[in-house]
């Protein structure tokens, strides 16, 4: 009875499937996914293994280009001139903290006399110090001061130390919450003073300045495609993560933290798209004490200065930016982003040590939501996309971040890279279910 | 189609023709389709599936032997292909509950006659690892063996996949004579699961809002 019903069951579907190619009507749309098919796959599979890798190695290629780009630009001031050149631009701006060009003049005189009482004894240690000091002032304010001090006479590495010592005692640290931006326009830009080579120097470093204001100013550019509106926006929403390296200057001491976020995509054109959202990141990174530029200790002797300064700071990270795709088959899309970001800074801890024998504790300080960057930080990106189906994608995003401002209480130049994993999500298939 | 032109189609598609690759295709298009169709959960994976077998038919036509017949060499691929696309999840053996086919088990099958898109929407609906060898078993009449060799499982899961494809196959031709209980039965669930979800919803949107 069951054999029978089930050879009924068996029958009754076979016979009712089977010759039913009639009732089939062919469909365009499905030859047009053979076609892409067919180019895909067989002779030309090759020829896009290779496109693919030449793609990745030339996004590779621009971002250690630019990482590289800033790295020698902080490099290139460990020579000697440049060396000499930026510590007395410290001087300068140091002197002109308590905001009297006379303290600066008596100071400055002062420092070739107190040097020559100093032994030769400490130099050495010092010219340790210094050579890491010079980066950041140098790097913050994008060029520099050129001031009456001769570089042949005065050994700078030496007459840095007594100056601070000098500038400590008198201006007697009045001003904690001043901001080193203010700092740089309060110095008088110095015109009539001798000079040997630094007319020369000064000039390549405006230069760089000026290029980067230009990559903005294309920046902006770009973002004025916007009219080539197609077919209208088109919306998608991205949940990222990322493994974050920071680290300060160069990428010799870095640390590892979290990058969580979500990206609004609006498609502008075929190739272009704005991207914003927010991200929580946490960046733990490490700086020397003189790296880390706070304003308490602006007059103060290197030896003074921590020795190690321990970071981490939790960072709201507003990106706005645009993606050019130049790559789109099948599955797959390659595009290349850049744009700013924003951070704000909702709680910076900072940990700081001293060397053992200045006998000075070390101490932590925390500040919360005090610091916040407007689009103080260059992004770039390479976005690889590939679609699980219609409504969802993963992205796999290698990113640099590197700051344009000093990054948090420190001012400090703080750079971040990584690889952002995530799952996109096309709002519009929602929105338009067609 | 003719056989001569048959093989001038062949020929042309040797030389990678896109026009008599289309030909081909879309003389072919329909046959393959049927097989796909029964073998995939719903038209959008069958024509995925069948995609995926005309291009294999493309790359592999030199290897075609032409002392056969055509047909049945692609009604072969598309058969391997389909059986490929669901290879992940044919060993898994669902512990669906049966009690409702075993009540209705021992009735007889109606009489009546069921059309091509009611049959197909049914063994649609299977799980893939019970329509994989329902079709391979009933329609194309490969034994327990063959079918347990062909997707790498034992005869056991074979027959019992068979079994239980049989038994909601059954309680879907038997429910098809009363469609009209089924549907206000099938609003009602979804009446309720649409409210379950927008109450889950908004209980989620209270609790991040907070």
């Amino acid at each position: 009875m069951k054999g029978k019903n089930e050879n009924k069951l068996d029958q009754l579907f076979k016979d009712g499937l089977s010759g039913s190619e009639d009732h089939i009507a062919f469909r365009e749309e499905d030859w047009t996914s053979m076609e892409r098919l067919l180019d895909d796959k067989p002779s030309k599979k090759a020829v896009l293994l290779r496109r693919i890798y030449y793609i990745s190695g030339i996004a590779a290629m621009l971002l250690l280009v630019i990482g590289l780009f800033f790295l020698i630009r902080d490099n290139g001031q460990e020579n000697p001139t440049r060396n000499q050149l930026a510590i007395k631009n410290r001087t300068q701006t140091k002197g002109n903290n308590d905001h009297s060009g006379q303290q600066l003049k008596d100071s400055i005189s002062k420092s070739p006399a107190v040097n020559e009482s100093l032994g030769s004894n400490n130099s050495v240690q010092h010219s340790e110090q210094s050579k890491s000091d010079q980066r950041l002032p140098a790097n913050r304010n994008g060029h520099y001061f050129p001031n009456g001090l001769n570089p042949t006479t005065v050994p700078p590495v030496i007459a840095k130390t007594p100056v601070i010592n000098k500038l400590t005692k008198d201006s007697s640290i009045n001003n904690n919450n001043n901001n080193p931006v203010d700092i740089n326009k309060t110095v008088p830009p110095p015109v009539n003073q001798p000079q040997n080579n630094i007319a020369t120097i000064t000039s390549p470093d405006t230069a760089t300045t000026k290029t980067t204001e230009s990559v903005q100013q294309v920046k902006t550019d770009k973002g004025s495609i916007k009219p080539i509106l197609r077919r209208g926006p088109r919306f998608t929403l991205s949940i990222l993560a990322a493994p974050d390296i920071n680290a300060v200057n160069s990428f010799n001491r870095n640390q590892v933290g979290t990058n969580l976020g979500f990206q609004l995509g609006i498609r502008l054109s075929k190739k272009f798209s704005i991207s914003t959202g927010a991200a929580y990141a946490i960046k733990p990174y490490d700086a020397s004490g003189s790296q880390y530029n706070s304003l308490n200790w602006q007059g103060k002797a290197s030896d003074d200065l921590p020795t190690n300064v321990a970071a981490n700071c939790k960072v709201l990270d507003i990106p706005i930016n645009l993606n050019y795709k130049f790559y789109s088959k099948g599955k797959n899309s390659f595009a290349l982003g850049t744009g700013l970001s924003s951070y704000i800074m909702l709680r910076e801890n900072y940990h700081f040590d001293f060397n053992d024998g200045s006998g000075r504790p070390s101490y932590d300080v925390q500040i919360d939501n005090k610091n916040r960057h407007i689009l103080g930080v260059l992004n770039l990106n390479a976005t690889y996309e590939r679609k699980i189906n219609s409504k969802f994608s993963t992205i796999i995003q290698p990113y640099m971040k590197l700051p344009l401002t000093g990054i948090g209480n420190g001012r400090v130049d703080l750079k971040s890279t990584g690889v952002a994993l995530g799952v996109s999500w096309n709002i519009n298939s929602v929105l338009k279910p067609k | 189609m003719g056989e001569a032109e048959l093989q001038e189609l062949i020929a042309g598609c040797l030389q990678h023709s896109r026009k008599d690759q289309k030909m081909l295709y879309k003389a072919f298009y329909g046959f393959a389709m049927s097989i796909c169709l029964r073998y995939a959960g719903n038209r959008y994976e069958a024509s995925e599936i069948m995609n995926q077998g005309f291009l294999k038919v493309f790359t592999n036509l030199h290897k075609y032997d032409k002392t056969r017949p055509f047909i049945a060499w692609v009604g072969r691929i598309m058969m391997n292909t389909s059986v490929d696309y669901y290879r992940s999840n044919l060993k898994l053996s669902l512990h669906d509950d049966l009690d409702a086919a075993e009540d209705i088990g021992h009735n007889d099958l109606p009489d009546q006659k069921l059309n091509y898109d009611d049959l197909l929407a049914m063994v649609q609906q299977l799980p893939n690892a019970y329509r994989t060898v329902f079709n391979l078993f009933a329609i194309e009449g490969f034994s327990h063996e063959e079918i347990a060799s062909k997707l790498n499982i034992s005869t056991g899961t074979s027959k019992s996949n068979l079994f239980k494809a049989r038994e909601k196959l059954k309680v879907m031709v038997i429910n098809s004579g009363r469609l009209p209980d089924d549907d206000s039965e099938d609003t009602m669930h979804k009446i309720i699961a649409i409210s379950a979800i927008s109450i889950g919803m908004s209980y989620l949107i209270e609790l991040i809002m907070r």
